[in-house]
């Protein structure tokens, strides 16, 4: 063979791979999106969404059957008494069934991708998208309204008796009415990526911000009360105990502050970046770090134990089967089952 | 080590153009703009050495090495070295530019998909590669609406409920363009000819499905790239609107027809050694030798060729 016809070839090769390498694999890189029912943890993660028994790790089904490339789950499953409600990267919305993991209906109508875990409260569910909007879809899959905020929603919504209140990246909190009108918007010094906590006893809202403050919001009109700096940007809702509140910001020093005063109670160094929200386990929290450490405190800040798996730790864990369910990527394992006292129960690796 | 040197500089550059701006789109495409006038120099160096190339492929004394020395490449590597010299020209020139631009143009790439963070994952990645200056609070997340595009997405157009991919096929025209601007105006047979040709065809394509798959962000920066690279080239006048204008190529044709006239007298004089003898001889006696006849008399040749 001639050396110029070598080079076509060896070009042509060269750039078709570098083709497929650039459209063929993930179309975005994200983490585990975490949540869990009874006995039952789901994660969606890269091409599936599985459902695992929290008693021994094992998989129970995976959805879709095949994976495709180009459709990809991050976004935590929102569990419902009999269904499952969830978006992926190709801009589909879907309801599943828990049970089996059939898909009942999808929804297309929105033109960005679900990041944001979704909020089902009865017969609807509400969707956020990253083309700026959120969708409230009744129980057949049609649009019942759609409200549009100035950039993409990473965050869940929360609902309080008609009120919805909806965290966007566009740096603003929003309450809307049940009918999707806008009711009050608050602006703060940086995008929200996490869902606003709402306490029943102060009544009101509070605020994580990749601007690197926490807010105090009052849930009547949206009020700013109180705002606390911190070092670096929060990226998890809170962890509401005892009228105390407790976060951590990215380069991992953890809060505890008073949710009338705004005040610091105490607060603590993790001693590693932390990306996931604080998770209650019998008498204490959790949190997950960056490098795979996971550390146990009480509610006066007292560490418990520590334990490190293989992989790095972005994902907020859960609880189900009394178990904490810790997600990670980049090791040997994707779900790993802690008991209270630390030790390692099980763990979960996707079969292909 | 790639991150610091390359993608950091880059991402901190995109965005405080865009802090200047408050677009993420026009910052794509001054950001373009300024890294390829920055790298103009290389492109420039490139080309000059390309064409240096092209000329010695066309030098009669190449050719003759060539077959002269067919089987034997030690003598003939010898024989090409003395007429690189000669000629004034660096065999690595070309190579060299290209080696230096392309880290920097996969830097350009690589931070403009940076800098459009999809996912909270990539956000972060994101914010951890600010440089002190800038305020990751006022600048996260990058406005990413641009005209009717939503720069993290693959662009389509509706167009009366037809959702058309605009970008991917202005992308498609444009590589296509300038690969027909680039191609030497060559009717020779030759491979490398007919490899320019097929990557010419090829090219397009391939850019055109990417064009058309990836976030519309990288479809604003292949098309910015390719004007700039249009306007680069014809600044350098290796543009051959021939290739797109045909009437721009009778006239070419015919200055070629022209030289080719002059090279067939120069190349018909026949030179032995006894004419050189009888030259000098000639010189000494102060007459003018036969060659220099010749030259006196080409325009009239030239008139009878024609």
């Amino acid at each position: 063979m001639k050396k110029s016809k070598i080079l076509f070839i060896s070009v042509f090769t060269v750039m078709a791979l570098i083709l497929s390498a650039c459209t063929m694999g993930p179309r975005a890189v994200g983490t585990p999106g975490l949540s869990a029912d009874g006995d039952i943890v789901y994660v969606a993660y890269q091409q599936y969404v599985y459902a695992v028994n929290a008693k021994t790790g094992n998989e129970i089904w995976r959805f879709p059957d095949e994976g495709n490339a180009q459709v990809v789950f991050y976004a935590p499953p929102e569990v419902t008494d009999e269904s499952l409600f969830f978006g992926d990267l190709a801009n589909k919305f879907y309801k599943l069934d828990k049970e089996t993991g059939a898909e009942i209906w999808t929804f297309s109508g929105a033109k960005g991708w679900s990041i944001a875990q979704a909020l089902a409260d009865g017969n609807v569910v509400y969707a956020p998208s990253g083309d700026w909007s959120l969708y409230k879809i009744d129980s057949n899959g049609n649009i019942i309204w759609q409200f549009e905020t100035n950039q993409a929603i990473w965050a869940q919504p929360v609902i309080v008796g008609d009120t919805i209140f909806l965290g966007s990246m566009d740096h603003k909190v929003y309450a809307l009415s049940s009918s999707g009108k806008l009711l009050w918007e608050t602006e703060l010094g940086g995008a929200v990526a996490a869902a606003p906590l709402f306490d029943e006893v102060t009544e009101n809202l509070y605020v994580s911000s990749i601007g690197k403050e926490f807010v105090a919001l009052s849930a009547k009109n949206g009020k700013k009360l109180w705002t606390l700096d911190t070092d670096g940007s929060i990226w998890a809702a809170p962890l509401l105990n005892d009228g105390q509140l407790l976060f951590a910001d990215e380069p991992g020093k953890i809060f505890a502050v008073n949710g009338e005063t705004g005040k610091v109670a105490w607060s603590i160094e993790s001693g590693g970046a932390v990306m996931a929200g604080l998770a209650a386990i019998d008498g204490g929290f959790v949190v997950v770090m960056e490098d795979g450490t996971i550390r146990y405190f009480d509610y006066e800040g007292n560490p418990l134990w520590t334990r490190e798996v293989d992989g790095e730790l972005y994902s907020t864990p859960v609880t189900a089967n009394g178990l904490l369910v810790i997600a990670a990527i980049k090791g040997d394992n994707l779900l790993y089952g802690f008991d209270e006292s630390g030790n390692r129960v099980w763990s979960f690796s996707p079969g292909k | 080590m790639w991150d610091t040197i390359i993608i950091q500089p880059f991402v901190n550059a995109l965005l405080a153009i865009t802090l200047v701006v408050k677009n993420f789109g026009v910052a794509i495409i001054l950001f373009t703009i300024l890294i390829k006038l920055l790298t103009y120099p290389l492109t420039a160096q490139q080309m000059k050495a390309t064409k240096g190339m092209q000329a010695l492929q066309k030098d009669p004394r190449y050719k003759k090495i060539q077959v002269k020395y067919k089987n034997d490449k030690e003598r003939f590597a010898q024989e090409q070295m003395k007429l690189y010299k000669e000629l004034g020209i660096n065999p690595l020139g070309s190579c060299l530019p290209m080696l230096i631009q392309f880290p920097i143009i996969i830097g350009l790439y690589q931070s403009i998909t940076r800098a459009m963070a999809a996912t909270p994952y990539e956000l972060l990645g994101l914010e951890r590669l600010f440089y002190g200056f800038l305020d990751p609070a006022k600048l996260l997340p990058l406005q990413n609406k641009f005209l009717w595009m939503d720069l993290g997405q693959p662009e389509r157009l509706d167009i009366f409920g037809v959702a058309i991919p605009i970008l991917a096929v202005i992308v498609v025209v444009t590589t296509f363009l300038q690969s027909r601007l680039l191609q030497p105006p060559t009717s020779s047979n030759d491979q490398g000819a007919a490899f320019s040709k097929a990557m010419g065809l090829y090219m397009p394509i391939l850019m055109g499905w990417m064009a058309y798959s990836l976030a519309s962000g990288l479809a604003l920066y292949f098309l910015v790239s390719n004007i700039v690279g249009i306007a680069q080239y014809a600044m350098l006048g290796r543009v051959n609107w021939s290739n797109l204008f045909p009437f721009i190529k009778n006239k070419e044709k015919a200055t070629e027809k022209d030289k080719a006239a002059q090279a067939t007298i120069i190349e018909v004089e026949p030179v032995d050694d006894a004419e050189e003898e009888n030259e000098s001889e000639q010189k000494k006696a102060g007459k003018p030798s036969s060659r220099s006849v010749v030259k006196k008399q080409r325009p009239k040749l030239k008139n009878k060729r024609k």
